[in-house]
């Protein structure tokens, strides 16, 4: 059949700026998440402490009204509450239920396009592998910033109001320690999150996967060092080798950390997160492909 | 149960076509014995077992004729091992995750229907995939201590092999097997039972996980609704309660093997009776979870 | 409705998904042939199919077929097979081995099993396939594979959800011969299709559904002259078209009368096809009239669906 009507013609009207079209499947992916009212119930849980925390400052820099609350029971000013170890202890509550938001929202973001045949649309379009990836991990680590290093930091910035100028510029470090530590803890637990949902393509066994990365490891880790002499089982303990850098980061001496921490030098604590980061990345370039070819 | 069965149970159990049923059984435990042990995907559980008979192993090549050990501090290695590692997490996760795949699984690859549509009860289906997961994680993580045993004693040579045969060895490995075989019914019965149950089990699974970790904090009557505490007892080798390990280790009223074993027998049972009614109920509806 | 043990029976039955609607109030009993169940995506045509099968459970009334339920699945599907929507399988078999394992899971021994399953590979065309893995199949290959699965064992009912889907049209000739030699056999053929003018020609009798309700059922002919608010379409094919289109538009029941494209026909739409027929009778001895082919031009599914159901149907009347 001859074609002699060419009235098609292709778009050629505006288009978005090609960097922010992974943004797409970030806010697909957030207003997924919230659809699910026991998920938007505890991720609002997890800003508990936060909120304890506020009041926590509040009153310590206010001993007057908490006497006047309490009674004669409170003594005068406590200015080194509110220290290094106090946010360490904040930011480790926040993470571990943070992990908890990880382990239930995370994996499902990809297993799903798996199941349903998806991730072949989304990389036939002009949407790369590195697009994808990043605009679903950015769902994490957006939902993951907002209960750890933003309420830290707000926490930080509230407690220097209160306490002066004096307060914020010694311990300014402090807020920088803040950021890295949340965002390394952030890309650890993203970057498992994804890589086992890669690599599993089932919601359920990704999630079983990650209680096992955290849960797991140690106990093996601990029967490691107890058959072998050894502390190396520690490498296999994130949590554990997470601690032990937050530690450094908010300038915690040897001293003052676990005595089974300084079994491991700091540097290896670092390797073992970086290569297992690494070995995320890895694996998530081997699964995450739209094609899959069965062998005869 | 159909309610001719509950109606008169005795006329149904002597008309059921138990040779039918038998051979149904036999046909899935072929089906899915395969799927479990022979599959690419179940690597996971092959490391989740033999990694500590690797460790083992590595120990029993660096400590030549017990050079660097004894035979006192190498059993209370293994009963460490087994009492927090593979009573605790291994086999745990390891039935968490082979028992939820038996019918998750089947829905997530939406091939349960084939099971639904052959003229087979569900309930001999479910006993069928029962018997799989069952024997599949008791041949893997039996094989594991089997070899965990042997590589703690071998390399202590004549004096370890005296200890095997001529010591106490030998029962502490039939207590070993024995409770391994045991946890993977008791956790398998679980497992499956919450599969019917919930679309994600994995969050009940935590549930049970804390249960079975705490559960020495509770009166000692809803003790006995936990696997763990039967299992505790039959450990052979009992391990020094220290700190935290107690929780985990000690018995505070402790029950005779001899009501341990039928306890927990009950419990599967009546765990495994509660799925084959569940099932029944289950309908087939793939939507991507 | 009366309940026989030769039919399939479904009783007032309803299915919610939570608040959604499957199907509601079906009161249907099919008999031995080809059943065609018709309708727009949605209308709950793989509910019904779920439902005689025992996959879904009625959230009010009841299933039978042949006078037994799916409570009593030793016997139930032992006369039932089902070739579903679901375009899945067991992961790493072959199609071999998956017809050969749900012969053995009805109790077969391995003998019997391995006949049966190479008959039913046979059937299908899929002999040198047989022992490839079938996720390297391609789509009209998995397709013809679950159909074999779903005859293996030689049921009497046999539920067909969009059996032709995937199919080149030799293929889907070819399954069409053989529903309807099983039809033709007794056996009770319930196929679901969008490809209407292929059922049209094999089904005894058509079931239209919509938004989840029955709008129609039995045999087609008797559906269509049901459907009076649509004038019957009847292409009379001869010499001289006009004069016969002149004849008919005095007539009352003759809605319109139009000249075919060809010119060599006219289409009538008329209220009543037998005082049509009669008239046409009429004409052709008084003026001596060269008819070539006289033929109802819309007694099809395909038509009956889009006067029913809807427009969006799928395929063109002829």
């Amino acid at each position: 059949m001859a074609v002699y009507k060419r009235t098609y013609k292709s778009y050629k009207g505006a288009l978005t700026p090609a960097w922010s079209r992974f943004s797409v499947l970030s806010r697909y992916g957030l207003s997924t998440l919230f659809e699910s009212r026991p998920f938007t119930a505890y991720t609002v849980l997890c800003f508990v402490p936060f909120l304890i925390g506020l009041g926590y400052i509040y009153f310590i820099n206010n001993t007057a009204l908490l006497q006047t609350i309490l009674g004669e029971r409170v003594g005068n000013g406590m200015p080194g509450l509110v220290n290094n170890d106090w946010f360490l202890g904040f930011l480790g509550i926040e993470s571990g239920l943070g992990f908890i938001l990880a382990a239930w929202g995370g994996p499902g973001m990809i297993t799903k396009d798996f199941a349903n045949n998806s991730v072949q649309l989304y990389l036939s379009r002009p949407i790369s592998r590195t697009e994808y990836l990043f605009g679903k991990i950015s769902v994490l680590a957006s939902l993951l910033s907002c209960i750890t290093w933003i309420p830290a930091l707000l926490l930080f910035f509230v407690n220097a109001g209160l306490r002066g100028h004096g307060w914020l510029w010694s311990n300014l470090w402090m807020a920088g320690s803040i950021i890295l530590s949340a965002l390394i803890w952030i890309a650890m637990v993203s970057l498992i999150s994804m890589a086992v949902a890669v690599w599993v393509k089932w919601r359920i066994a990704a999630t079983a996967l990650m209680l096992g990365v955290f849960f797991l490891l140690p106990a093996l880790g601990l029967v490691i060092n107890v058959i072998l002499h050894t502390q190396l089982g520690a490498l296999i303990n994130f949590s554990q080798m997470i601690s032990m850098v937050w530690m450094n980061l908010f300038r915690f001496s040897r001293a003052e950390m676990p005595s089974h921490f300084s079994q491991i030098p700091l540097w290896m604590a670092w390797a073992s997160l970086l290569s297992t980061c690494a070995f995320c990345f890895w694996l998530l370039d081997q699964k995450l492909r739209a094609r899959e070819v069965e062998s005869k | 149960m159909s309610s001719t069965a509950i109606a008169n149970p005795r006329k149904f159990w002597a008309e059921a076509p138990w040779q039918l049923w038998f051979t149904q059984i036999l046909a899935v435990l072929r089906i899915e014995l395969k799927k479990a042990l022979w599959m690419r995907r179940s690597i996971w559980i092959y490391l989740l077992a033999f990694a500590p008979s690797v460790m083992f192993g590595i120990h029993a090549l660096t400590s030549p004729m017990g050079s660097h050990c004894s035979i006192e501090e190498d059993t209370r290695v293994l009963a460490y091992t087994f009492q927090i590692f593979y009573l605790r997490v291994g086999m745990f996760f390891g039935c968490m995750g082979l028992f939820t795949w038996l019918f998750r699984g089947e829905i997530v690859e939406k091939s349960l229907h084939y099971y639904f549509l052959a003229p087979m009860r569900r309930e001999v289906l479910v006993i069928g995939k029962f018997l799989a997961g069952f024997i599949a994680t008791s041949l893997v993580f039996g094989a594991s201590v089997l070899l965990c045993f042997t590589f703690a004693y071998e390399h202590f040579g004549a004096k370890g092999s005296a200890y095997v045969f001529n010591g106490p060895g030998l029962g502490q490995l039939t207590s070993y097997l024995l409770v391994t075989v045991l946890a993977c019914l008791g956790f398998g019965a679980i497992f499956l039972a919450l599969s019917l149950i919930f679309k994600n089990p994995i969050l009940p699974g935590v549930v049970v996980l804390l249960w079975e970790s705490f559960h020495s904090v509770a009166p000692s009557l809803l003790q006995k609704f936990s696997v763990s505490f039967y299992l505790k007892q039959l450990a052979p080798v009992s391990i020094p309660p220290d700190g935290l390990l107690a929780l985990f280790t000690v018995v505070a009223e402790p029950v005779s093997p001899w009501l341990a074993i039928p306890g927990l027998l009950c419990l599967s049972v009546a765990i495994l009776v509660f799925a084959c009614f569940r099932i029944r109920k289950t309908e087939i509806s793939y939507l991507a979870d | 409705m009366p309940t026989t043990s030769s039919n399939i029976v479904f009783e007032n039955v309803s299915k919610f998904y939570g608040e959604v609607l499957g199907v509601n109030r079906v009161n249907l009993s099919l008999p031995p042939g080809i059943t065609s169940l018709v309708g727009p995506n949605g209308s709950g045509k793989t509910t019904l199919m779920n439902l005689v099968t025992g996959l879904v459970r009625p959230t009010q009334g009841r299933v039978s077929v042949l006078g037994l339920t799916p409570d009593q699945p030793e016997e139930f599907f032992r006369h039932v097979g089902y070739c579903t929507q679901f375009d899945s399988f067991p992961k790493r078999v072959t199609g071999f081995e998956f017809i050969f394992q749900s012969l053995q899971l009805r109790g077969l021994g391995k003998n019997e099993a391995a006949r049966l399953a190479g008959e039913a590979i046979d059937r299908v065309n899929l002999r040198e396939a047989a022992h490839r893995r079938v996720a390297g199949y391609s789509k009209g290959m998995r397709q013809r594979i679950r159909l074999a699965q779903s005859i293996a064992h030689h049921p009497t009912v046999l539920v067909l959800d969009e059996p032709l889907n995937g199919l080149d049209p030799m293929a889907r000739a070819e399954s069409i011969a053989l529903f309807e030699a099983l039809g033709k056999q007794g056996m009770h053929v319930v196929i679901s299709s969008h490809v209407l003018h292929e059922v049209d020609k094999i089904s005894d009798q058509v079931v239209l559904m919509s938004y989840g309700y029955v709008v129609a059922e039995g045999k087609i002919h008797g559906v269509r002259t049901e459907v009076k608010e649509h004038p019957m379409q009847i292409l009379v094919r001869c010499a001289s078209p006009a004069l016969l289109a002149s004849r008919l538009f005095s007539q009352d029941h003759v809605v319109e009368a139009k000249l075919n494209n060809d010119g060599k026909g006219v289409l009538v739409r008329t209220k009543d096809a037998n005082m049509f027929y009669e008239l046409l009778n009429r004409i052709i001895v008084e003026e001596d009239f060269a008819v070539e082919t006289v033929a109802p031009n819309d007694d099809d599914v395909n038509s009956v669906y889009q006067y029913l159901v809807g427009s969006g149907g799928g395929g063109n009347a002829v």
